[in-house]
């Protein structure tokens, strides 16, 4: 045996549990969705049966699945701005600063508010949007805006603002710190002939900062709208998709119709439909936007 | 305009960032300071800290998420064991080892890093029903363990390319086998990387809500999220006779591991994350 496949084969010894486990727990379940997208199931002696297109079909007159695209449309761009324009936004303020020290300690501080579990996160928005002791209707009574009080989270005109506004001023998390890391990675030198020509302040932001992080840039526009397709957490803790079908996504109208009606061949449908302009998407924006 | 340079708009500067630091984290004190109020102080002052501090609702919250919180220790302990060894033992076979078809079987690891997930959810279920493992946190650990390499090997397998191979040399030629050389080399250089890692799995575990909530339904099984939004909404049922404090408390006990890992591992995760590069 030549030492080159005595080597692979120890290789693939030492890979073999990954590939299993990924056969089984990451390319199964999707692939599986492919197929039974395509078939309804029936409980009564747990039955797949073949149904064609009939999913899709359904979609198109499903109105609880129309009405919840321009939602999801709606928090999924609202989301790409705030999260690709805030981190950077905070990004540059701390970059500005002179003193390493601080720069270190506002890095540490980005952190502090992973230490609580998202859902608690959302548990305490919920609690500052409370209709009756919640902190923005405590505040707007205390400046006397009575008459702009709200249930915010419960109002059909508000609920899906109130969705993006949770976590104002959004500040805090990973983003800053991976626009950080591209903009501490510009070199010196680069910096300073910007300088030198008179780039500093804004003009550097624009000329310099920018171009350097197209990279980070577009890994937050990629992420962020296959998250924003898929995305139903908040639905799933604090909405559920109301008032009435207000705040509903398509992903959450997914999960419903999954694991409350049981509708599994008709959730993968829809599952496959999101899989499908999530992953054109991708190969869009990986297509369109140039980085180095 | 210059945002450089002067003194005062030094100032100017930290202090807007400052600003911008606590209206993000305010949300967080709210609860540090709510959560040992007693019910009266609570009607009058929601927002702000009060003496004297009452320790008495952590004891009715841990009743609530007691069972919970060892359940979530449990998945996060055995998922992030498990996913760190695999991702680092993948990383390892992947930069300092040759073998045929090693492209092809690396891309179909990270490939996975483009599927979205959306499309997987209901055969997941599935898939965990017909291996028998609703109600079981096994299904979670599993779930985890294998999807941690994704990533994982992505991560590391850059890292353990920047070791030089000199520390390897001598140790091969003492006999060394590769599974030694794992171990005994490219883990102890390594720890920063692994502890991003361990990081970013034991919050996947401690933040996961969507699967947790499609296959366990056994209360005595539930994880802290499943916990917490029940709790709470079992809570918002009195309205404004709401017991916050309480609620608090159960939020301040299930940030407490969460606290404790970013106590001792910040620094290599702020490390990690900026030399892993994420971008596009």
């Amino acid at each position: 045996m030549s030492p080159k496949m005595r080597e692979s084969l120890q290789a693939y010894f030492f890979l073999s549990p990954i590939v299993i486990g990924l056969l089984v727990f990451s390319y199964y379940p999707p692939l599986r969705g492919l197929v039974t997208a395509f078939f309804e199931w029936i409980p009564a002696g747990d039955q797949w049966t073949f149904i064609g297109l009939d999913n899709f079909a359904r979609m198109l007159t499903d109105e609880v699945l129309i009405a919840s695209v321009p939602n999801m449309l709606l928090l999924m761009f609202g989301g790409l701005i705030i999260g690709v324009t805030v981190p950077f936004i905070v990004a540059e303020l701390i970059f500005f600063v002179r003193s390493e020290k601080l720069k270190y300690y506002y890095r540490v501080m980005l952190l502090l508010p992973l230490v609580v579990p998202g859902v608690v996160g959302m548990l305490v928005w919920n609690f500052i949007y409370d209709p009756n002791i919640g902190l923005i209707n405590s505040l707007l009574e205390a400046v006397g805006l009575e008459h702009w009080k709200r249930a915010w989270l419960s109002d059909s005109r508000t609920v899906l603002g109130a969705l993006l506004f949770m976590g104002f001023p959004w500040a805090a998390g990973i983003g800053p710190l991976i626009y950080l890391s591209g903009l501490m990675n510009i070199p010196t030198e680069v910096i300073d002939s910007a300088r030198l020509d008179g780039a500093t302040g804004w003009k550097r932001v624009l000329r310099v900062d920018i171009p350097m992080v197209t990279g980070q840039i577009k890994f937050f526009l990629v992420t962020g709208m296959i998250g924003g397709l898929q995305q139903f957490g908040q639905q799933l803790v604090l909405t559920g998709g109301g008032p009435g079908y207000s705040s509903m996504v398509p992903g959450y109208h997914m999960y419903v119709q999954a694991f409350t009606y049981n509708h599994f061949g008709y959730a993968s449908a829809i599952g496959l439909v999101l899989f499908v302009v999530a992953f054109a998407l991708t190969i869009v924006s990986m297509k369109f936007i140039k980085s180095e | 305009m210059r945002l450089i340079g002067k003194g005062t708009s030094q100032l100017a500067l930290n202090a807007l960032i400052v600003l911008l630091l606590a209206l993000s984290i305010y949300p967080m004190t709210i609860l540090l300071f709510g959560f040992t109020k007693d019910s009266l102080t609570w009607q009058y002052n929601q927002w702000l800290p009060a003496l004297p501090m009452w320790f008495s609702n952590l004891n009715y919250a841990w009743k609530q998420i007691g069972a919970a919180f060892w359940n979530t220790l449990f998945v996060a302990v055995m998922s992030t064991a498990g996913g760190v060894f695999l991702s680092s033992l993948g990383g390892f076979v992947f930069s300092r080892m040759k073998f045929y078809a090693k492209e092809v079987i690396f891309y179909f690891i990270i490939a996975l890093m483009m599927v979205p997930a959306i499309l997987g959810l209901v055969p997941w279920y599935l898939l965990v029903k017909e291996l028998g493992l609703l109600n079981s946190l096994w299904a979670l650990v599993f779930t985890s363990v294998f999807g941690a390499p994704i990533f994982g090997i992505f991560l590391l397998r850059g890292f353990f390319s920047s070791i030089p191979e000199e520390l390897f040399e001598a140790a091969k030629i003492d006999g060394c086998g590769y599974f030694k050389l794992y171990y005994k080399i490219a883990i102890p250089v390594s720890l920063p990387s692994l502890a991003t890692l361990a990081i970013m799995q034991v919050m996947g575990v401690w933040n996961d809500l969507v699967g947790p909530s499609i296959v366990l339904t056994d209360p005595d099984k539930f994880v802290i999220t499943l916990a917490l939004r029940n709790f709470s909404m079992s809570m918002s049922g009195s309205g404004v006779l709401t017991n916050y404090p309480a609620l608090f408390s159960a939020y301040v006990i299930s940030s407490i591991p969460l606290v404790l890992l970013f106590f001792f591992a910040s620094k290599y995760y702020i490390e990690g994350l900026t030399s892993s590069g994420m971008k596009l």
